[in-house]
């Protein structure tokens, strides 16, 4: 399997037209993936520390947010830019969200990269019945 | 130019200051730093700063890169990062397919000449932050004026 060059992509901007004060919000890159036993989702969050990271699941919103510590650049005068840093906000609504165990999702910071796992539910997961003859 | 300063601004503020000043200084034709291919961005994007102390200071976002697969080589007058990005394995199927694997190698001319010898890299948050002193040599000096 020959590996890809990686490209990059610029940051994708929130624009909210009404923010009392308005800081610059950025949409995470996120991968979502299901398998049996749980919803698996991976967001990009570069700069973001563990302590600055809320992950609210409100009815059937997920939110994931995360912001940047401006006192990391106290001392530093940029010379040149390619990417600007700030927060990050996303919003999912979950499908049929009933089938998951909400008590038990996780949310864990890795090197810029939130990971969230929400369990499913004992109903939720398929089982497989005898069928006797 | 005046240094990034947050005292007296709250942290919304700080923010909003500092996001103001990396505005500014986008892709700044002046600094002198030949990075390449214009236009389309490259992986992984980099942010140049000097300290207080005149040495320069590299931040370069690189989310969800093992440390151990980035390769840092830095000459006096440039610096090449390299390295790789693979994502983590799942058994199920995906919804939404938005990070990108892959290698990466990227190479920057840096205008000043640095001591290589001195240089610290940190990783951190998915940052890598590369600090570099300048040579002795390229530091201005002062020359006193003897009297005659």
């Amino acid at each position: 399997m020959t590996a890809q060059e990686l490209a990059a992509k610029d940051k994708q901007e929130l624009k909210e037209p009404n923010q009392t004060r308005p800081v610059r919000t950025f949409i995470p890159d996120v991968d979502i993936a299901e398998d049996d036993a749980a919803l698996h989702l991976w967001a990009e969050m570069p700069g973001v520390d563990q302590s600055r990271v809320t992950v609210e699941l409100d009815d059937d919103q997920l939110t994931l947010a995360g912001e940047v510590d401006a006192a990391e650049y106290e001392g530093l005068t940029p010379q040149y830019t390619e990417y600007n840093v700030g927060r990050f906000v996303r919003r999912f609504t979950l499908a049929d969200s009933g089938r998951f165990d909400r008590d038990a999702i996780s949310a864990r910071m890795s090197n810029g990269v939130l990971e969230i796992v929400l369990p499913k539910g004992e109903k939720a997961r398929p089982r497989r019945i005898q069928v006797t003859g | 130019m005046a240094l990034v300063s947050f005292r007296g601004l709250d942290p919304l503020e700080s923010l909003m200051a500092l996001q103001g000043d990396l505005d500014r200084l986008f892709r700044n034709p002046l600094a002198g730093f030949d990075l390449g291919p214009s236009g389309a961005p490259v992986f992984p994007p980099l942010n140049v700063f000097a300290d207080k102390e005149g040495e320069l200071v590299i931040k370069a976002e690189v989310p969800g890169v093992d440390p151990d697969k980035i390769d840092i080589q830095l000459e006096p007058r440039r610096l090449t990062l390299s390295g790789e990005r693979s994502l983590p394995e799942t058994k199920g199927s995906f919804h939404r397919r938005e990070r990108r694997a892959g290698r990466f190698a990227r190479a920057i001319q840096l205008p000043e000449d640095l001591d290589p010898e001195n240089a610290t890299a940190e990783f951190r948050n998915g940052v890598l932050t590369i600090r570099v002193a300048k040579r002795a040599i390229a530091r201005p000096r002062r020359i006193s004026i003897k009297a005659s």
